[in-house]
């Protein structure tokens, strides 16, 4: 293998023109679910454990990084648990990544100060290094719905070398964690580690709450005493482990490696005890978010559709369509500017007047309901999917009639705060 | 993309795989980059031994285990006596230890006090090592082959603050 060819490969891995929807929508999902899952916890105890237990792991002992108290504690974590959602929304994206990043690794790091190194928390925290170093916020991201508001032609970002090395390398961390845990049972054990009793006597002895939570389900024992089974588990534990990182180069033996990867990680807090749960939201990095995009598209797209009218001269609306593009990911909206296109819209759609239009944004549904101003918002959430998030609190009758009256009073001054200029401009065919 | 970011990002890749093959290549640990080592080593008997474990003393003198994590929070189950296990095998660990266990009879207290767990109020905390020869679902768990008490301390006057 030539320089040249080695060179083309390391860059065809790592730095190939991509979207930033991957990375986005990966970014997205780690973040939300580690939101959640670190809600409910309380990093602030450790700050009154008793010194005496504290044997510093090399991180703390090298940078003499100290454990704070109980007050500086909970300050700390509730400025992490923001930033990991501001991280998921993409709000502030590049510096709520790297709060996350330096927080994470103090806090997740705390603990293994204290009695036992856990593996648990140690690929989340080189996630958050990775992704704080990276472009996370380019896609997919309130930062990205900011800057299409702002600059109301600004096109969605181009491909570039910058989205694919973060996913990649989160991957690649990703698989050297389960190519040590087999190597490492191998090494110390070898064979004997699948052709013995091993995994029949560890399923007895997780009975006795040896790990840090004891097994989900009460059936190790009996899965001990199945014949082969106990052997079947460990050749398949070796197997997915040792091999692991072959899902990173054969596309055909991915699904199987990531399926098996997260079989091991269910099967361990399953029958055995050790919370590795949080490792399974590495495994948003390896769907591929743009091909899902476009098979979904393929089949919800020509379902309902709806039409929104809005006046292209109005400052505020010039802002809101651009996002409201960004937001229509199933390509069921069609956004038309009644200031340009009016003769077409007349032609079609009888039952609007120039006038209500240009005074409130309407929305026409597939099935030629009309909805105008807050209710043409409403009817969109019916078919944005983030609106989907949205719908249940759109449900309140209260909440409808506030919105009602904030849409309103934002319309009635909008001609205060229009600052684009009136631009006459040849009237364009409607496209659908 | 820029030469310094592109070389920035290079240092980054070549960082952490070299920090994971470091460790994986001369088994050790230099979190958050590790050799994975758990269960790696295979028992040799069902068996098992010296096994650290923390029991509260009520006012009725019973003993009962100290196992939930909302009783040894932010410690649990496994951390506490692993941790209290290496402490001891250290010279002068006996006393190291013995502050530990107060501080989770301090602890447990306190939090029963805030209502973190509904367990009983205790009067002394234990800590034994204990022996077991495995059984299925662990129907020995309250019958351990062999047990040694290692350090008792109690009671703890601000315990019920």
């Amino acid at each position: 293998m030539t320089t040249r060819s080695l060179v083309s490969a390391w860059t065809h891995f790592w730095f190939e023109p991509v979207t930033p929807t991957n990375l986005g929508v990966a970014r997205c999902l780690f973040f939300l679910g580690l939101s959640l899952f670190y809600m409910p916890h309380d990093f602030s105890g450790w700050g009154s454990v008793s010194p005496a237990l504290f044997q510093p792991i090399w991180l703390f002992h090298q940078f003499r990084i100290p454990v704070f108290g109980e007050g500086v504690l909970r300050v700390l974590q509730v400025t992490w648990k923001a930033a990991l959602f501001c991280s998921a929304i993409g709000f502030m994206t590049r510096p709520s990544l790297v709060v996350s990043a330096v927080l994470g690794t103090y806090l997740l790091g705390l603990g293994q100060n204290f009695g036992q190194t856990y593996h648990f928390d140690a690929i989340l925290v080189l996630a958050f290094w990775i992704l704080a170093f990276s472009r996370a916020g380019d896609g997919w991201s309130v930062d990205a719905l900011r800057r299409a508001a702002r600059h109301r032609d600004a096109a969605p970002r181009p491909p570039s070398l910058e989205y694919q090395w973060p996913v990649q390398l989160v991957l690649v961390a990703f698989s050297l964690v389960f190519c040590a845990a087999g190597i490492a049972k191998l090494r110390a054990s070898g064979l004997r580690w699948i052709f013995s009793d091993n995994l029949a006597i560890l399923l007895d002895r997780v009975q006795y709450h040896i790990s840090d939570a004891d097994p989900v389900l009460p059936w190790s024992s009996t899965l001990a005493r199945i014949p082969g089974a106990p052997m079947m588990l460990a050749f398949s534990t070796i197997f997915f482990e040792t091999l692991y990182p072959i899902s990173l180069f054969s596309r055909r033996l991915r699904p199987l490696f990531v399926i098996g990867g997260i079989g091991l990680i269910l099967g361990i807090r399953a029958m055995m005890g050790p919370t590795f749960e949080n490792f399974l939201l590495i495994n948003f990095f390896w769907v591929p978010w743009d091909r899902v995009g476009c098979w979904l598209r393929a089949r919800l797209t020509s379902r309902t559709l709806i039409y929104v009218f809005y006046d292209g001269q109005c400052g505020v609306c010039a802002s809101t369509i651009p996002v409201l593009r960004r937001l229509d990911l199933l390509n069921r909206v069609e956004l038309i500017d009644v200031t340009r296109q009016w003769e077409s819209v007349a032609a079609q759609f009888p039952m609007l007047t120039r006038e209500r239009c240009l005074t409130d944004m309407h929305a026409v549904s597939a099935d030629g309901s009309v909805h105008t101003g807050f209710d043409a918002y409403h009817a969109l959430s019916r078919v944005l999917p983030l609106g989907w998030l949205a719908r249940p609190i759109l449900h309140f009758t209260a909440v409808q009639r506030l919105g009602r009256r904030v849409y309103r009073r934002v319309a009635d001054h909008r001609g205060r705060s229009c600052k684009i200029a009136v631009v006459s401009a040849p009237a364009a065919p409607l496209s659908r | 993309m820029s030469r310094n970011r592109g070389l920035l990002i290079h240092l980054l890749i070549v960082g952490i795989i070299a920090g994971s093959v470091y460790d994986i290549a001369t088994r050790q640990e230099h979190w958050p980059f590790s050799d994975y080592p758990m269960f790696a080593v295979i028992p040799r008997q069902a068996v098992l031994e010296n096994s650290y474990r923390l029991f509260g003393v009520t006012y009725d003198n019973r003993e009962v285990a100290i196992l939930k994590y909302s009783q040894l929070w932010p410690l649990d189950q496994s951390r506490l006596p692993i941790g209290l296990r290496r402490l001891y095998a250290q010279p002068g660990g006996r006393e190291r230890v013995r502050t530990v266990v107060e501080d989770a009879l301090r602890r447990y207290e306190r939090g029963r006090a805030q209502g973190r767990h509904n367990g009983p109020p205790l009067r002394a905390m234990r800590l034994y090592s204990l022996n077991w020869d495995l059984e299925p679902y662990a129907a020995n768990l309250d019958r351990p082959r062999s047990r040694e008490l290692l350090v008792e301390v109690g009671p703890i006057q601000e315990a019920a603050r």
